[in-house]
C-alpha cells in the first residue's frame, strides 16, 4: 500500500518538475516518455504498478499514442 | 505528445490525431469506453478534452479544452491534472489560499456589521446573502461552497470557476482574468470592474436585490438601510445609527468563533459548528422571506418548475389539464409553448396549423409542404 501524496507534496513535486523541464530540448521522440514518467512520478509515484498504462500504444488500425492508462489509482 | 516547437499552434495542428487515436480507443458494443481525458502535450503546454466515454464523432473539431495552461503554471494548478493519479480532474482553480482569502473577507464583513451595532442575527443573513449573491453570476460556477454549507461555516476548499479562468475573492471588487473569448458574464449579480455601475456601491446594491425579492422593498433607487454596510465596510467607517445588541444567537459562528477564527493562523476551527436551536428570545425578522430557515430548510415560496427560481411573483398557468408553476413569461414560454414545425422556434402568437402540425407562419408552413397559407389575403 502506498501512502498518497498530498496536494503540497505534488506541488513540491511539480514545481521540481517544472524547473528540470524549462531547460530541457523537449524532443518528441527522445524524451517523451522520459518526460511523462517524470510528471507521472509526481501525481503517483507508484503508477507503474498500474499496468493498464503503458507508453507507445499501438492501435490495431495503425497508429501509436505516446501514452495510454485507465484512470486508476495505483492502491487502496 | 509532441515535440516543443509545436507549443504554439498545438491544439489547432493536432487535435485531430489526439481525437482519432481517442476515437478509435473506444469499443462501444463491447462496452469499453474511450479514455475520459485527451492530454496533448509539447512539453511546455498541456491541453486537455474530456470529450466524454463513448466517442462520438467529431467531424470538424472538438469542443472548447477544458485547461490550456502552460509548463510553468502547472504547480497552480495541480488539480488540472489530477486524472493522473486515477481521480477526476478539476479544472477550475483550487486554492486554499483563495478560499482562506474569501473566508477571511466573509469573516470582516460579519464582524464589522456586529462592531457597529447591527443585530447578529441580521449581520448573518446579510452575510450569507452578499456571499450567495456573488455566487449567482451567470458566467461563474461554485463547485463547493462549502464554508456556508448547512447554516455552518465548514471550510475545505472553495473552488471558483469563470469559464475556466481564476475569479478573485474578496469581494465586492471580484474580479476576473480577462476571458479570451471576449463574452462578458453581465448578468444582474456580475460585479466588479466589467460592471462598475454596481461596483461603488455593492453591497449595497445587493442588499436591495435582496430585499426586491422579497417583497419589501420600496420602488426607486436602492436605499440605505440600518443593515446596510456599503460605506467602505472594509475600514468600518460609515454611520449607522447604533442600536442596542439584542440576542446574538445564530446556528451560523458566534461573533466570537469568528473572531478566533480572524486571528487563528488555521481555520480549521472554523468548521466547529453552533448549536441550531434558536434563542428563546430570538426575535429576529427575517429579511428575505425566502432565506434558509434556522433548520435549513426554506419557506415556503412558490417555485419555477423550469429554472427553478423560487419567487414570490410567480404564476401559474394551467394547460391541458395541468397547472405549471413559472416565475417569468419566459420560462412558461419555454415549457409549453408549441414549438414550429419548420424552424424549430417558439411559437408565441397562433401560429397556423396544417396537416396535424403547427408552424410559426405561412412561410414556414409552406417550407414543409403546406399549400394554401398565406400571411396576408
Amino acid at each position: 500500500m502506498s501512502d498518497h501524496l498530498t496536494r503540497p507534496q505534488i506541488r513540491d513535486r511539480l514545481t521540481a518538475f517544472v524547473a528540470r523541464w524549462s531547460q530541457r530540448a523537449g524532443d518528441e521522440k527522445s524524451e517523451a516518455q522520459t518526460f511523462l514518467g517524470e510528471l507521472l512520478d509526481c501525481y503517483d509515484p507508484e503508477w507503474r504498478q498500474n499496468t493498464d498504462v503503458r507508453f507507445e500504444h499501438r492501435f490495431p488500425s495503425g497508429g501509436f499514442a505516446t501514452c495510454c492508462g485507465r484512470a486508476t489509482r495505483s492502491s487502496r | 505528445m509532441k515535440s516543443k516547437y509545436t507549443t504554439p499552434t498545438l491544439p489547432e495542428t493536432h487535435w485531430k490525431q489526439a481525437f482519432d487515436y481517442w476515437d478509435r480507443s473506444s469499443f462501444p458494443e463491447e462496452g469499453i469506453g474511450a479514455p475520459r481525458y485527451v492530454l496533448l502535450c509539447s512539453f511546455d503546454r498541456f491541453v486537455v478534452w474530456e470529450p466524454g466515454e463513448f466517442p462520438v464523432p467529431v467531424l470538424d473539431r472538438p469542443g472548447p479544452a477544458r485547461i490550456d495552461l502552460m509548463l510553468g503554471e502547472l504547480p497552480e494548478r495541480v488539480e488540472a491534472l489530477d486524472f493522473l493519479r486515477g481521480t477526476s480532474a478539476n479544472f477550475a482553480v483550487n486554492s486554499v489560499d483563495l478560499a482562506e482569502r474569501a473566508v477571511d473577507a466573509v469573516a470582516r464583513l460579519y464582524v464589522s456589521m456586529t462592531d457597529r451595532g447591527i443585530d447578529a442575527q441580521q449581520a448573518r443573513d446579510f452575510t450569507l446573502q452578499v456571499t450567495w449573491c456573488c455566487f449567482a453570476d451567470p458566467s461563474a460556477s461554485s463547485h463547493y461552497v462549502d464554508f456556508l454549507f448547512n447554516d455552518a461555516v465548514v471550510h475545505r476548499d472553495l473552488y471558483v470557476a469563470v469559464d475556466g479562468h481564476r475569479a478573485l475573492l474578496p469581494f465586492p471588487d471580484r474580479q476576473f482574468e480577462d476571458d479570451p473569448s471576449g463574452q462578458q458574464g453581465g448578468g444582474a449579480y456580475h460585479v466588479g470592474p466589467r460592471n462598475r455601475r454596481h461596483s461603488p456601491d455593492v453591497l449595497e446594491w445587493l442588499e436591495w436585490t435582496a430585499y426586491r425579492r422579497s417583497g419589501e422593498s420600496p420602488r426607486g433607487r436602492p436605499r440605505r438601510s440600518s443593515t446596510s454596510c456599503s460605506a467602505d465596510w472594509q475600514s468600518g467607517s460609515r454611520s449607522v445609527p447604533r442600536r442596542s445588541r439584542t440576542t446574538t444567537s445564530s446556528c451560523l459562528l458566534t461573533t466570537r468563533a469568528w473572531r478566533r477564527l480572524l486571528t487563528s493562523s488555521s481555520l480549521a476551527g472554523a468548521t466547529s459548528r453552533c448549536s441550531s436551536r434558536p434563542s428563546r428570545n430570538d426575535r429576529r425578522r427575517p429579511i428575505h422571506a425566502w432565506q434558509p430557515t434556522h433548520e435549513g430548510r426554506r419557506t415556503e415560496m412558490p417555485q419555477c418548475e423550469v429554472c427553478g427560481n423560487e419567487y414570490d411573483k410567480s404564476m401559474e398557468i394551467t394547460h391541458a389539464g395541468q397547472t405549471h408553476v413559472f416565475d417569468s413569461f419566459e420560462c412558461a414560454i419555454h415549457a409549453l409553448a408549441p414549438q414550429c414545425g419548420h424552424c424549430g422556434c417558439k411559437i408565441v402568437g397562433h401560429g397556423v396549423e396544417a396537416q396535424g402540425s403547427t408552424y410559426c407562419c405561412a412561410h414556414c408552413a409552406t417550407g414543409e409542404g403546406v399549400e394554401g397559407l398565406n400571411d396576408r389575403a
